[in-house]
């Protein structure tokens, strides 16, 4: 045995360079498995709770659709405890949502320790009637999708229904990812306006990247989701931004929870967050900004 | 010993040979590796590593962007040559990195089969997206821990 440790620097062999033990697969494990995914974040997807703030249930317009129980399998299958859902850009949608919110709250009731609902909104519609019925109902948040119900975040309905979800205590979840026009400057701007608002940016701004986390990072009450973010966007987050404020995201059925697991604990230590961060990384985060409880090790 | 004193380390997996290299104090670079069936180098060196991961790199990129266009059928192209282009592993320890680009590749390339070519599709730029994201994870690996050293 040589201990490379102990000899001289320049003699020093850098293995981590090459791989790091504790990285590599053990003997059958491939890369998308848990058994890896484990080891991969130092056992925190075993030791806390793991929670996704991105998911689909219902249908697409795309043709993609996910059940209750294709939501639970995948989740299972990575030890994920449960996931926020929310209506995908559904067929039914109507001007309001109402039918693909009540698909998510009947998953919801088949599954409520697992499973907290956001509803999803079109503020080009009649959206107060459906955010008081989901409101009373119980939804835990709301989603909305600029570029899927074609409208400008700062338009003035959406700033109306911003100043109710922050007065009401609503986190809400921005697609601010594939499709949209540089948003950073218009986020900041109505997270200082609403400072009780709960923003939470899904895909992490990547469309104007690296700018957006320099503008949004004085901002406390945004929060920035993980789910399908480029590498090197993932990095300049995680590199850049208080990991109190980074929430774990799959975009599921889009992307599986093992790809979306493997990248954010690999940007994660590629980036060099501290491993006491992970736990808030995979859920802690999200169940701390929901006000659930959050269970001890 | 070969004659350009390189170590042959006999094994089937990666993490009982890299535990071996570790407790021999060999250097990564300096080993190779019998499967039993073929002897592969167990890492390339800088260059090769970089470059390899570079071509799969930009097939994903030039499929994401082929897709996101419209060009499913020169998307298809890309994705059958990053297939290609991940399916010799050319050291040892890649292999199983390899083999997860060629999961996610081949997933792209079933959901544009199935239909899925139209750019209100997701499904296909979130697999490729990832895919990716694995070649990035890849090449930066080695950068990160020279910044460190």
């Amino acid at each position: 045995m040589v201990d490379n440790e102990v000899v001289p620097p320049e003699n020093r062999i850098p293995y981590e360079r090459y791989f790091e033990v504790s990285a590599v697969p053990e003997p059958g494990v491939p890369l998308h498995s848990y058994a890896y995914l484990r080891r991969l974040t130092s056992g925190v997807l075993e030791t806390s709770p793991v929670w996704d703030a991105h998911t689909h249930v219902g249908r697409d317009r795309d043709g993609r659709e996910l059940g209750v129980d294709g939501l639970l399998g995948d989740l299972d299958e990575y030890h994920v405890d449960g996931a926020v859902i929310f209506p995908f850009d559904d067929p039914d949608q109507g001007t309001d949502f109402r039918v693909p919110n009540d698909r998510v709250w009947a998953a919801y009731e088949r599954a409520p320790d697992r499973l907290i609902p956001f509803m999803r909104l079109n503020p080009n519609g009649p959206w107060e009637r459906e955010y008081q019925r989901c409101l009373d109902r119980g939804h835990r948040g709301i989603k909305l999708h600029p570029r899927a119900q074609d409208f400008l975040v700062d338009s003035p309905a959406a700033r109306e229904l911003f100043a109710s979800a922050a007065a009401d205590g609503l986190p809400v979840l921005v697609h601010t990812g594939y499709g949209m026009r540089a948003v950073s400057d218009d986020l900041a701007a109505i997270a200082e306006a609403l400072p009780h608002l709960l923003l939470i940016l899904g895909h992490s701004t990547f469309i104007d990247m690296p700018r957006a986390v320099a503008v949004l990072a004085p901002y406390p009450n945004v929060y920035f989701e993980t789910s399908v973010v480029r590498a090197y966007d993932l990095f300049a987050v995680l590199d850049m931004i208080d990991p109190a404020r980074v929430i774990y995201g799959s975009d599921l059925p889009y992307a599986s929870s093992a790809n979306s697991l493997h990248d954010l604990a690999v940007m994660a230590n590629i980036a060099g967050v501290d491993t006491a961060d992970y736990a808030g990384l995979f859920g802690g985060n999200l169940l701390r900004l929901l006000k659930l409880e959050v269970p001890g090790p | 010993m070969t004659s350009d004193d390189r170590v042959v380390l006999r094994g089937g997996h990666p993490l009982e040979v890299c535990h071996e290299v570790v407790a021999r104090g060999l250097h990564p670079e300096h080993v190779d590796v019998d499967t039993g069936d073929r002897v592969l180098p167990l890492v390339l060196d800088d260059r090769h590593h970089l470059l390899m991961w570079i071509r799969l790199y930009s097939r994903c990129l030039a499929a994401r962007n082929l897709f996101l266009a419209g060009a499913v059928d020169r998307c298809l192209w890309e994705i059958g040559a990053g297939l290609i282009a991940a399916a010799e592993a050319p050291c040892f320890l890649d292999e199983v990195y390899l083999a997860e680009l060629h999961d996610l590749l081949r997933s792209a390339e079933l959901a544009i089969l199935a239909g899925e070519t139209n750019i209100e599709h997701h499904g296909p730029y979130v697999a490729i997206t990832m895919a990716e994201n694995l070649c990035v994870s890849r090449m930066i690996r080695r950068e990160v821990h020279a910044d460190l050293s």
